[in-house]
């Protein structure tokens, strides 16, 4: 029995290893508001979100599968809170029944009968689920979910489970085959049925060599050897037993983690829509043609974090290989990166986006460049320290990726920052990288703006306006050789004076 | 093809006759206490008895070492078995036999101690079984390596005909019989508070299985065992003995064709495999006890050994015992030669103290034992008499109990010496009669030493008395050996020479300051 409600034919591991510089990532896009908004106060949720954004898919296909799921979701909240909560309360109910770890036989099979009573109890409650409410379900993800349920755990087959678990129910005795071995010791015992009360009644009529003997109550020693040969023969049926809580372990571990990243996006997608913000189910494109459009993209994270309205913007950028953004200081440069670079995450994990709209090509990593504070140490001087880590990103960057780079080389003069810049980028985008290049470095972005290539697109925030608020628009524009300093300069000093 | 060889018949009939492969003849197995001869402690061929066998105690090895052989044959019967094991197609199958006879032993012993007679009887067959995979194992290793020794041959061959027998054919194949009856017991075992009972199965099912089957669409993975562990051990205690009594009593049939086996085959182990299994493990733990040094580089040779010739020569040989303590510490040993040709028939051995003379004497009796035992000696390469007996006479300490005195007591032990020696002994005397005065000693010493060469004797003689060595043409006269730039350091080699008396005292002397003239020169200054 399969989960299978992230992927068709793969189970989701919520602890995979994440990217290297994920870490790097998470900061520099402020993605843990993010995270903590899906999950509330349930670390799994954090967790699976986590490897979910980190780890995102690139077949468009399998985006498709995950997105078809999430609409289902989306449409019937109820149904997918209550499969969770059924699933997290199974493995309640197993962790409340742990005992010691070197337990009799006796006791472990005690311990996993009284469990798989209860995980019965739940596997119901997931199938009568899908019955009620499997109708509005049309993912292939959660239709299969809900046939499987229905195929595997029908009442017929509770009532064999509790046939089964009536055989094993230890009350006063046990009945095992044993074989002789080399020491004319028993050995390889196999339960055949543990007896229940109204037989050890019924004296053996069909028994018709009958040997037997009994041991004395005062006789502590021989008692203790009987109680070792009926864990003998319990032994191997205790072990299965055991086991098989196990196996129904792991399944609900599976569907809880599965079902937690629905969960998430639904805690994420109320959220939005309390502040009045458009989310969509973002269009995959293969790798291998550059495309970026989006209608009202925001950035998520900071809407979440100031919970006030949140700036929107337009982009059509398709073909484009780079972005350069230029323009006014605090213009929303900045914002506007990480909404990219949020969305492009978000897509890829099969969520939706913080926009009306958005498509993308997948890429097969995300990597940042922002700003660092400088090194307390002074080891590296601001330059070195940028160079260093953007050696380290190109050593694992590769053709399908996608950089951000915020001001990246604006710790050295105009001239040395652009030329590395340059060579940089060209070496990137000529290679497949889709790059987005937020900069004041105006020798950069107006050597590109002369060169008129196809795959170059280049955005400018707009000035602040008459009274000075910035707007945090972008749009398409050349680059301009001022960022509005002198606007700001007569601002506060024309306010001074 | 077959020849007609000194101890009679053809090669055929000779394996046919196998009975030994320490021994050509016919010779009785020696008993497990044989007295150490008397010159054991001096040569200290003690402690390398206790070395190399005390590990292998169960085998009673030490008649083995005690007694030597006396004939030239013998002696070459066994030493084509020693060499036959050097190699590992030989040796490698004969270990293993030994292996397994040991763990047939344990079975045996189990067979034996064990309070449930049932066990008891389930032993006896497994030692049997054991011990018909080993012969049938060592017979057919021995028929494909081919063995150049007469020994082993004899051995292989007898084997053959054994395995072949059909009382071995019997026994195994009844061994098989009833071991798969037992294996195919099933029995249910039915437990109620302390009531137990015993029955036949009746193939119901196993419920372990069922809940596998029924669980099985829920697996994601492996998952841990859950598994108990139980002791295990030999010995069945009360309760399973009276399980086991009552599973004999409803597999009536099944347990008494184990009876009627150990009944007929109780007797049932060879004894010429018996006995090799013990013999073989004498050569084997002479091997394995010279193994380390041969490691460091010493060297052992197969002794050509003579009954009509007393010339003697030997190279760089050693004393046994020392070096196996030296070897183990890591530090060298050194080598000695001797030679006796012609009419040469003593050897005395002046010199320094603690130079090595005491060792040489150990070396030269280990050398002529261990020779007589058929075995290879410390030493390059080996011409050697083999005396009818060996006889040492060392200093003892001076007996409380006796009313003579100490030189009474050396005076009358080696009279019983001389008494009972014949002209093909080898007498070994280590500083006789230093207990008395020089003059005494000499002429003492004197006397014993004619006796000696009138018989013709071997001996060695280690004394202070140099004119002992000029005694005859006969007496060869030897030395321990100072480094010559340091007379305080000890070479341990031992060199032909003529006694040179008090030259050695003379440079010690000079050395610490105390010669005469240096003396003088310093009270007179």
């Amino acid at each position: 029995m399969k989960v299978n409600l992230m992927h068709p034919d793969a189970a989701f591991d919520a602890y995979a290893e994440l990217p290297p510089k994920a870490d790097e990532l998470i900061t520099d896009l402020e993605l843990q508001t993010l995270l903590d908004v899906m999950a509330g106060d349930d670390p799994l949720i954090e967790q699976v979100a986590r490897t979910a954004l980190l780890r995102g898919l690139t077949d468009p296909e399998l985006i498709a599968y995950r997105q078809a799921a999430l609409t289902d979701a989306l449409a019937q909240p109820q149904a997918i809170r209550t499969l969770y909560g059924i699933a997290t309360a199974a493995l309640h109910d197993e962790r409340q029944q742990w005992g010691l770890s070197y337990a009799s036989a006796h006791s472990i099979l005690a311990r996993s009968l009284t469990v798989i009573e209860l995980f019965v109890k739940r596997l119901r409650q997931l199938r009568q689920v899908g019955e009620q409410f499997g109708s509005g379900f049309h993912s292939q993800a959660f239709t299969d979910l809900f046939a499987t349920l229905e195929r595997e755990c029908p009442e017929s087959y509770f009532d064999e489970i509790a046939e089964v678990t009536g055989l094993l129910q230890d009350k006063r005795g046990t009945l095992a085959a044993v074989r002789l071995g080399s020491s004319n010791r028993g050995y390889d015992y196999l339960l055949l049925q543990a007896l229940p009360q109204r037989w050890l009644d019924r004296v053996g009529v069909l028994h018709r060599h009958r040997a037997s003997f009994q041991i004395s109550d005062r006789d502590e020693a021989g008692a203790r050897a009987v109680a070792e040969l009926a864990d003998r023969s319990l032994d191997p049926a205790a072990n299965a037993t055991a086991q098989a809580v196990q196996h129904v372990v792991g399944f609900m571990h599976s569907l809880q983690a599965e079902l937690a990243f629905y969960v998430g996006c639904l805690n994420l997608h109320d959220e939005l829509e309390t502040l009045g913000l458009p989310t969509c189910m973002p269009v995959a494109c293969e790798p291998y043609r550059q495309e970026l459009t989006a209608t009202d993209l925001y950035d998520v994270c900071l809407a979440l974090h100031s919970r006030e309205p949140v700036v929107t913007n337009d982009v059509d950028a398709p073909g484009a290989a780079l972005l350069l953004v230029t323009g006014t200081n605090r213009g929303g440069k900045s914002t506007f990166l990480r909404s990219v670079g949020l969305a492009q995450l978000m897509l890829q994990a099969g969520m939706f986006a913080g926009a009306s709209a958005f498509t993308a090509n997948v890429r097969n990593g995300v990597f940042t460049h922002f700003k660092r504070a400088e090194d307390p140490s002074m080891h590296v001087g601001k330059l070195a320290e940028e160079l260093e880590r953007m050696h380290d990103i190109v050593k694992l960057i590769g053709p399908e990726s996608m950089l951000l780079c915020n001001e990246s080389f604006a710790s050295t003069n105009e001239r040395e920052g652009s030329e590395i810049s340059r060579q940089l980028i060209s070496a990137l985008i000529d290679s497949g990288v889709k790059v987005l290049f937020v900069t004041h470095l105006y020798e950069l972005a107006h050597g590109f703006y002369e060169q008129q290539r196809p795959d170059i697109a280049f955005l400018r925030a707009a000035p602040p306006s008459a009274n000075g608020e910035p707007t945090f628009k972008l749009a398409p524009g050349e680059p301009e050789p001022t960022s509005h300093g002198l606007v700001a300069y007569e601002r506060v000093f024309g306010a001074a004076a | 093809m077959s020849f007609n060889s000194a101890a009679g018949g053809t090669v055929q009939e000779q394996e046919t006759r196998f009975v030994s492969i320490l021994f050509p003849g016919s010779e009785p197995e020696p008993g497990a206490e044989i007295p150490e001869p008397d010159y054991f402690g001096d040569l200290n061929l003690d402690q390398i008895a206790h070395a190399a066998f005390d590990s292998r105690s169960e085998y009673a090895l030490a008649p083995y070492f005690a007694q030597g052989l006396h004939d030239t044959e013998a002696v070459g019967y066994r030493q084509a078995v020693m060499r036959d094991l050097e190699h590992d197609e030989i040796n490698r199958p004969v270990r293993d036999f030994a292996l397994a006879m040991a763990d047939c032993r344990k079975e045996l012993a189990y067979a034996r101690k064990l309070h449930s007679p049932f066990q008891r009887e389930r032993w006896l067959l497994s030692a049997l079984t054991t011990y018909g995979d080993a012969v049938l194992a060592l017979a057919t290793a021995l028929a494909d390596a081919e063995p150049a020794s007469a020994a082993l041959r004899g051995l292989g061959a007898y084997l053959e005909r054994y395995v072949q027998s059909a009382d071995f054919e019997r026994l195994r194949e009844d061994g098989r019989q009833v071991t798969s009856v037992l294996d195919g017991i099933r029995y249910t075992l039915q437990i109620r508070d302390l009531h137990v009972s015993v029955d036949t199965y009746q193939d119901q099912p196993d419920l372990a299985r069922r809940v596998e089957e029924t669980f099985a669409r829920f697996r994601q993975g492996e998952v841990q065992s859950y598994r108990s562990r139980f002791p295990e051990p030999t010995a069945l205690n009360p309760v399973e003995e009276q399980v086991l009594a009552q599973v004999a009593a409803v597999y009536e049939d099944e347990f008494r064709q184990l009876a009627e086996y150990c009944v007929r085959y109780r007797s049932a182990l060879d004894p010429t495999v018996l006995r090799f299994d013990r013999e073989v493990q004498f050569l084997l733990a002479y091997r394995e006890y010279i193994a380390p040094l041969q490691a460091a580089g010493l060297a052992f040779a197969y002794p050509t050994v003579r009954t009509d010739s007393k010339e003697e020569h030997v190279e760089d040989a050693f004393d046994l015992a020392l070096a196996t303590r030296l070897v183990a510490a890591g530090e060298p040993v050194v080598t000695n030669d001797f030679t006796l040709s012609g009419v040469e028939r003593v050897l005395v051995l002046t010199g320094p103290n603690q130079g090595g003379k005491t060792t040489f004497a150990r070396m030269l009796g280990q050398v002529h034992h261990l020779a007589a035992l058929g075995l290879p000696v410390p030493g390059r390469s080996a011409d050697l008499f083999l005396p009818d007996r060996i006889f040492t006479h060392f200093e003892r300490r001076e007996s409380l109990e006796s009313l003579r005195s100490k030189f009474e007591e050396e005076v009358y032990r080696i009279h019983g010496i001389l008494d009972t020696a014949t002209g093909d002994s080898l007498l070994i005397m280590n500083e006789s009669f230093s207990s008395t005065t020089t003059q005494d000693a000499l002429e003492v010493g004197e006397r014993v030493l004619r006796q000696v060469l009138d018989r013709q004797m071997l001996c060695l003689y280690v004394t202070f008395i140099d004119e002992l060595s000029r005694l005859s043409e006969s007496v060869v006269s030897l030395m321990s050996t100072v480094d010559p730039d340091d007379p305080t350091v000890r070479t341990f080699r031992i060199v032909r020479k003529p006694a040179d008396g008090l030259a050695h005292a003379v440079l010690l002397a000079k050395v610490y300051g105390l010669s005469y003239d240096q003396l003088k020169a310093r009270l007179t200054a």
